[in-house]
């Protein structure tokens, strides 16, 4: 009999039948006398439990509303029945279907109104069509009912958030501390941190590592910061990890201008140079000066006063320069003497109070010495005690024994011989001294009018200007009214006040000066006195004042916009523009307070830009989404919009198709023997089937064969694995029938690399001694060690000495190693991409290094990161070879950026149809 | 409806079926079951399986919304969907009241229950007051306005809650009850006579256990039953509590139409009271069908009582609205031009053609828990479009004792039931094939059918000032004289009734190019011309725009502009509805020995 579609209610239990029932319920006599009755009657309640007739579907009635039962019964009799229509189970397999449909569309018409009946997950639905009912209208409401209806993969997105629109513009950026790199910092997310001594606080948002000249770096980004400041390398602290405790470095809080360098424009932004790293400041306001002067007072010199004379002379093509001296410090007087009480001084003798060899310091227009001496000679290489001499007895002559300025003599000063002794005591010219006549310096002869006597012991002396080196003491004010000694009355106190200039003011900075003139300054009335400075000038000529040539655009005022990481207090750091157009200029950094970043624009759709449309009424506004399926909007827009379209926004449907894998991306599982092209030669060894096992006959294989090689015999080629003796080795990338003694083989020993390699554990960068990569190595190949094991296959070759991967190396690193070989030349997959790949973390742009974007990626391919299947974004737009965007902004996993990333793989968008 | 076979009721197929498997078995597989006596116990037991399993089936049937018979089966699986079949509802006039009483108090109370009794047929309705009112003096009398009267009679019901072992069910033992017009007060106990009024919630949104509220969800047959909260959602009722139910049962819709009410007790002091009519009673109607729960119990639960989609809109609008005839929600992307953010209702109410402003203030704010926050709710009037029939059967006098004009009127009658049944809806359209079957059908000696229709706008311009209309029918119009000049005799496709224009009775119709013009006709039938432009017509699209249309007067209550369709069949978009008016509908009979003559 055909089977029908009542058979078997899933009925795990043990029921007993009715049929089993029969024999008792029949009266005894006709078991008797009707056994084929009762018989009969049996085996009609056989039929009504069998086929799901009458009795088999009443008990099994309560599970029609289970919708799981039902849809497991018909699928447990289609494999109990082998699936298949066949003649014995077609009329069941019919009518099954059709009752299961009848089921179906009951609960179909109870619960999910306007599902069409081919729903995927039609059982699913009917036990979670709430969920979906109370998501209508939401993203997830629309993939749900995608993804169970039509079994479709799809995104929603919202057209209005790349909509231009004008009101948008807020700006955010992270605040931060630093501080080196603590695990136990991690644990601070989301806590309040407390400075120690600042009794500043704030919230710990995250925490980043950031690895700054080769320092790891924690950023702790902060938020709700209280009015007080964190202090540079304070300790810190939270109340639920007291123990740990770590010492910040605090932000840029200033940085002071030490050159303002030039070319310049107010909104210039200016890379800070220094220990630290991403710093950055931008030009808040410059100042053009179109030849005008700066006047830096560079020596201050001694001996000035306010109306000392200034002078601006010099410099091309400009004029109108000038300046004045602005103050004076360390005031003193000058004490002038007189000659009716101390006599006639020589030429350029000069009066000095204060201790001997050093000039009056004068402060507050006291006297901080208590002597005062006359003056010493002013030359000459003796002239702390006088000048040494020696004559002839009776001569008018004498003869110095050092070089003496020509200066120091004039006729008619007088001057005493005599010893080492200061004052009077010490005169050997009986008290009336020597006359000078005359003086040549050339022989360093000096003529008194009147003949020299005879010293006491020898022919030699000193001579003294009259009253050098004499003391005197002075016990009072010398500027007090009350002085009365006999020297205070000889002297004569200058009633004007000179002392260093404070500082200079420019009264004029002139314009258009070429070349910049000289300044000088002298105040006569001291420099005429020709005291010594010390330094081989004069007072009151002494202070030096530099005239700057000042350039166009230099900055004036500056403002932090990054504080960056790794900055030290105090450092000197170099302020260079992003576009370099002048000099640089310096500053001197001073660290305080929370950092900040940069930041960023919270929304960019308030810009112009590739990502952003104008509002056009129609996709682009606020009350439109989009439906991105590997389907056509026909297929689905009747349905969905009975069930979850929110009326009153309108549906578009991008039909789009892409193409996703990630296998073998960056080659990591890459098998050396697989890639072995077979290609046609001869050979002449024996293979049995299946079997790895090659076996030579008079052969010598550990003399001719390397592992590694590649044998090639009758149209096959295959690689040398191990050699186990002269007549037996395994070989990888060999499978199929075998050849029977063969006869000749080939051995294609691998090309081995000129030179030593080294890499490292985890790196992708391969560095060489002594190699010619740019002559060995093309994009693509695969290079493995001399036991064949791979490193990795070829991204870019930079140079002769290095070559950069494709992939990361992961096995024990590789110093100077030797008999690195070239295995063979690799396709790059379509899904893989060349390169390196750099993108910060919520950033738009993609740098790439030894990429090939143009070539390679489009609009809506998806990028990852095939390493670790890191989903980087959406391609929005290709700009270069080596510059990209995304339609969306990079989000880490981790917060890092990717820098120099390799293994990159997409997501290929084949088409892309909008409908609506 | 579905219907669900789990079993073969095929007699002649379980007959077959029993054959083939005593065939099987060893004892039986040489049987001739044809024989006499082993053919007639194959009969019965077929017949066996047969009851049994027309009951299964039916039980089965019974245990799905679609394919259930029984309105307890219906209203069972109604419950699982939280699903509240509608109840009768009670028809509602309006009338003012002049009131005559002595005294001279400063007002008079009409209170609830207060009750009138009007007239429908032969069958007399009692209305009555379901709240007070207030009438103040006015000359001699008092006068209360629009006073609210409800069809039915006021009762009410009285339980003691129970909640230990055996908790009582709060049934309202009435099949017509007005579920709408229900109030509820629970006093403390016998022994305390406070009371406090519970209302009906509909979620369990907002409520607490404090609540004093009550659900209302549909007990056996027609009635319904009270549900207190839980102690949870809602304040518990206690043991002893004392619960009073007053409600409204009815007569359905057979009181519709009332609309002479007579004054019949309640009001204190007065010595008469007329009633002046302001409407007469309309939206009665009897329990919901079944039909009607097994659309819209699905619809209610797919909405999860929010308003996203269109279909939502809808159906909310009539849970909670359900006297309304019609309801139609669209987006505003399927305006043209759009209106994104926007959703546009279309009602057309139970009295009158558009629905007041208090109404769709009630229904906004109805809405508004509901909706999608940033889209805006909008309530538009209906757009009627009205048909003129003119239609002409040819019949057999020979086969029917009805005159031509009887048989017009047959005629005319089917023409307005189609309307009646089959238009006057949103989205319904008017199929003409279909109406011409139903005359053809009518009666036997209609041999033959035909005629034209024009689709009729309505409309109300100011005299003696500048006006445009657009009038967007949203169904192509018949261009029937695309290359004509203008002349006598042009076919329009556009027309109008009569205006005044510069002083002379005039028409407007279209010249077959797309170009509206009003003209005046001369004593030898030659059209004058008196304005060549005063709008447009686009065929395709159906839209006339009638540009600073300037007349001082227009021939009836309203000034008609007629399109011709290009096609037999008619169908509505957005807010427009087809009517039928008898107005509209001309019916010619033809025997047929004049056929061909016509």
């Amino acid at each position: 009999m055909p089977k029908t579609y009542y058979r078997d209610f899933r009925d795990g239990e043990s029921h007993r039948y009715t049929s089993d029932l029969i024999h008792n319920q029949v009266p005894e006599f006709m078991t008797v006398e009707g056994p084929v009755l009762v018989k009969m009657i049996e085996e009609y309640y056989n039929f009504l439990h069998t086929g799901g007739n009458v009795e088999s579907a009443g008990k099994n009635l309560i599970k029609l509303n289970d919708v799981d039962e039902v849809g497991e019964y018909y699928e447990q009799y289609k494999r109990d029945t082998g699936g298949q229509y066949t003649s014995a189970n077609t009329v069941w397999l019919d009518s099954g279907q059709t009752f299961l449909n009848s089921i179906f569309d009951l609960w179909r018409d109870q619960y999910l109104l306007n599902f069409p009946s081919n729903t995927s997950s039609f059982v699913l639905f009917i036990k979670k069509v709430l969920d979906v009912y109370r998501a209508k209208g939401s993203n997830q409401g629309f993939e749900a009912l995608l993804r169970g209806i039509y079994g479709l993969d799809a995104e929603v997105r919202n057209p209005y958030e790349y909509t231009f629109k004008p009101s948008e513009g807020a700006w955010r950026f992270d605040q931060y501390l630093q501080a080196i790199y603590n695990p136990e910092i991690e644990k601070w997310a989301g806590l309040r941190i407390y400075g120690i001594s600042s009794d500043a606080s704030a919230i710990v948002q995250r925490v980043n590592k950031k690895l700054v000249n080769g320092k790891l770096i924690a950023q702790i980004v902060l938020t709700d910061i209280s009015e007080k400041q964190f202090e540079q390398n304070e300790p810190i602290y939270t109340l639920e990890y007291p123990d740990v405790s770590i010492r910040i470095i605090a932000g840029i809080q200033n940085i002071t201008l030490t050159a303002n360098g030039s070319e310049f424009a107010p909104g210039d932004i200016i890379d800070i140079e220094g220990n630290g790293i991403e710093g950055r400041a931008v030009v808040v306001s410059s100042e053009t000066f179109n030849g005008r002067l700066s006047f830096t007072l560079s020596n201050p010199g001694e001996g000035y006063r306010a109306n000392s004379i200034v002078t601006v002379s010099g410099g091309v093509g400009g004029s109108g320069g000038a300046f004045r001296i602005g103050g004076i410090k360390a005031p003193f007087r000058i004490i002038q003497y007189s000659q009716d009480q101390i006599g006639s001084l020589a030429a350029n003798s000069q009066i000095q109070i204060g201790e001997a060899n050093s000039f009056v310091i004068v402060a507050n227009s006291q006297l901080t010495s208590t002597q005062v001496y006359a003056n010493q000679p002013i030359a000459g290489p003796n002239v702390a005690n006088g000048l040494n001499i020696s004559w002839s007895n009776g001569s008018n002559t004498a003869v110095l024994d050092a070089d003496v300025a020509n200066n120091t003599f004039t006729n008619g000063s007088i001057w005493y011989i005599g010893n080492t002794t200061p004052g009077p005591s010490g005169d050997h010219t009986g008290g009336a001294g020597m006359v000078v006549h005359d003086y040549d310096p050339g022989t360093q002869t000096i003529t008194f009018t009147t003949q020299t006597m005879a010293a006491a012991s020898t022919n030699t002396a000193i001579i003294r200007a009259y009253a050098a080196n004499t003391a005197y003491q002075l016990n009072s004010n010398l500027v007090s009214a009350s002085v009365s000694s006999t020297l205070a009355s000889a002297l004569n106190y200058d009633t004007d006040t000179f002392g260093a200039i404070d500082f200079i003011v420019t009264t004029e900075t002139g314009r258009d000066y070429v070349v910049a003139p000289t300044a000088t300054i002298v105040e006569p009335t001291v420099y005429s006195l020709r005291i010594p400075n010390g330094a081989g000038g004069y007072l009151g000529n002494d202070a030096v004042v530099d005239v700057g040539l000042l350039a166009n655009n230099v900055i004036t005022n500056l403002k932090v916009l990054d504080h960056g990481f790794g900055y030290t207090n105090a450092e000197s750091v170099v302020l260079r523009s992003l576009v370099a157009k002048g000099t640089d200029a310096t500053g001197l950094i001073t660290l305080g307070g929370v950092a900040r970043t940069e930041g960023g624009w919270v929304e960019t759709q308030s810009f112009p830009s590739s990502n952003q449309r104008i509002h056009d009424s129609k996709r682009y506004q606020a009350f439109s989404y989009e439906i991105v399926t590997e389907e056509s909007l026909s297929t689905y827009k009747k349905t969905l919009t009975s069930i979850t379209h929110p009326a009153g926004t309108r549906m578009f449907g991008i039909y789009q198709t892409q193409e996703t894998s990630s296998e073998g991306v960056g080659d990591t599982a890459f098998d050396v023997s697989s890639y072995v092209d077979v290609t046609a030669g001869s050979g002449g060894i024996e293979i049995a089937n299946n079997t790895s096992t090659v076996l030579g006959l008079s052969t010598t294989f550990t003399d001719d064969i390397q592992p590694g090689d590649i044998l090639t015999t009758n149209g096959l080629r295959f690689v040398a694995n191990t050699i186990g003796s002269n007549i037996s080795l395994t070989a990888n990338g060999f499978v199929g029938s075998g050849i029977s003694n063969s006869g000749v083989y080939t051995v294609d020993a691998l090309t081995v690399l000129t030179g030593n390699v080294s890499i490292s554990n985890g790196s992708h960068v391969i560095t060489g001694n002594g190699t010619i990569f740019t002559n060995e190595l093309k994009l693509n190949d695969v290079i493995v060690t001399s036991s064949n094991v791979r490193i990795g296959t070829v991204n870019a070759v930079p140079s002769n000495t290095q070559v950069r991967l494709a992939n990361t190396y992961t096995g024990d690193s590789l110093i100077d190693a030797t008999n690195i070989r070239l295995f063979k030349l690799r396709t790059l997959q379509p899904y893989e991409l060349s390169g390196e790949l750099s993108v910060n973390d919520g950033n738009f742009n993609l740098s790439g290094q030894f990429t090939r974007f143009e070539n390679e990626l489009q609009t809506g391919d998806q990028l990852f990161l095939g390493s670790n299947n890191i989903f980087v974004g959406m391609i929005n737009k290709v700009s270069s070879n080596t510059s990209a965007n995304l339609v969306q902004t990079f989000t880490s996993p981790d917060g890092t950026n990717l820098t120099d990333s390799v293994m990159l793989r997409r997501d290929k968008v084949s088409k892309i149809i909008i409908q609506s | 409806m579905a219907t669900l076979n789990i079993t073969e009721l095929d007699f002649d197929k379980i007959k077959t079926n029993i054959k083939t498997f005593l065939n099987t078995t060893s004892e039986f597989k040489d049987y001739d079951f044809e024989g006499s006596n082993l053919s007639t116990m194959i009969d019965i037991l077929a017949y066996n399986t047969y009851y049994n399993g027309y009951y299964l089936n039916m039980v089965s049937n019974e245990m799905f919304l679609d394919s259930a018979i029984l309105r307890e089966s219906i209203l069972s699986r109604a419950k699982e969907l939280n699903y509240l079949p509608g109840s009768a509802n009670a028809a509602r006039a309006t009338v003012n009241l002049a009131i005559t009483a002595a005294g001279g108090a400063a007002s008079i109370t009409i209170p609830k229950g207060t009750v009138f009794t009007s007239t429908v047929g032969d069958q007399t309705y009692t209305f009555a007051t379901i709240k007070a009112f207030t009438a103040l003096p006015n000359g001699g009398t008092y006068i209360a306005t629009n006073v609210q009267l409800f069809e039915g009679e006021l009762l009410s019901y009285t339980f003691e809650a129970h909640n230990e072992n055996t908790p009582i069910r709060y049934v309202i033992p009435n099949d017509n009850v007005d579920i709408n017009n229900i109030s509820v007060t629970v006093q403390t106990s016998a022994s305390d006579n406070t009371t406090a009024p519970y209302v009906k919630a509909d979620t369990v949104f907002n409520l607490d256990s404090t609540s004093q509220i009550y659900f209302i969800q549909p007990f056996a047959g027609n009635q319904y039953e009270i549900v207190f909260g839980d102690g949870n959602f809602g304040k518990k009722l206690v043991t002893g509590n004392i619960v009073s139910v007053g409600y409204c049962a009815t007569d359905g819709d057979r009181p519709n139409g009332a609309s002479d009410f007579t004054y019949v007790s309640g009001i204190a002091g007065a010595s008469a009271v007329t009633a002046t009519t302001v409407s007469a009673a309309a939206g009665g109607s009897f329990e919901e069908s079944l039909e009607s729960i097994r659309f819209n119990a699905t619809r209610h639960y797919s909405t999860q009582y929010r308003a996203v989609t269109a279909n939502d809109f809808k159906t909310i609008i009539e849970q909670k609205f359900p006297t309304f005839v019609s309801v139609r929600a669209y987006g505003g992307e399927d305006i043209d031009p759009p209106q994104y953010g926007t959703v546009k209702i279309a009602i057309r109410p139970e009295i009158g053609e558009v629905l007041t402003d208090v109404r769709k203030q009630e229904v906004l704010a109805y809405l508004k828990d509901r909706s999608v926050l940033s889209i805006q709710p909008e309530i538009i009037d209906p757009n009627y479009i009205y048909l003129n029939l003119n239609y002409v059967i040819n019949y057999d006098p020979d086969k029917t004792t009805k005159s031509g004009q009887d048989l017009a009127a047959l005629v005319t009658q089917e023409i307005l039931d189609f309307g009646a049944t089959n238009l006057g809806q949103f989205n319904a359209s008017l199929r003409a094939s279909k109406l011409a079957a139903q005359i053809d059908n009518l009666d036997r000696s209609i041999i033959g059918s035909g005629g034209g229709f024009t689709l009729r706008k309505r409309l109300f311009p100011s005299l003696n000032t500048d006006q445009s209309f657009l009038i967007q029918l949203n169904n192509a119009i018949l261009a029937t004289d695309a290359n004509h000049e203008r002349h006598a005799g042009h076919v329009a496709s556009v027309f109008s009734s009569a205006v005044t224009f510069q002083g002379e009775s005039s028409f407007i119709k279209d010249d077959g190019n797309g170009i509206l013009y009003i003209y005046s006709t001369n004593a030898d039938g030659s059209e004058r011309i008196l304005d060549p432009n005063v709008g447009t017509v686009d065929y395709l699209s159906g839209t006339i725009s009638i540009n600073r249309l300037n007349i001082s007067q227009y021939q009836g209550p309203y000034l008609t502009i007629s399109a011709r369709p290009a096609t037999f069949d008619v169908v509505p978009k957005n807010n427009q509805i087809l009517l039928i008016q008898s107005s509209d509908v001309v019916t010619t009979a033809i025997p047929e020995q004049n056929v061909a003559n016509v």
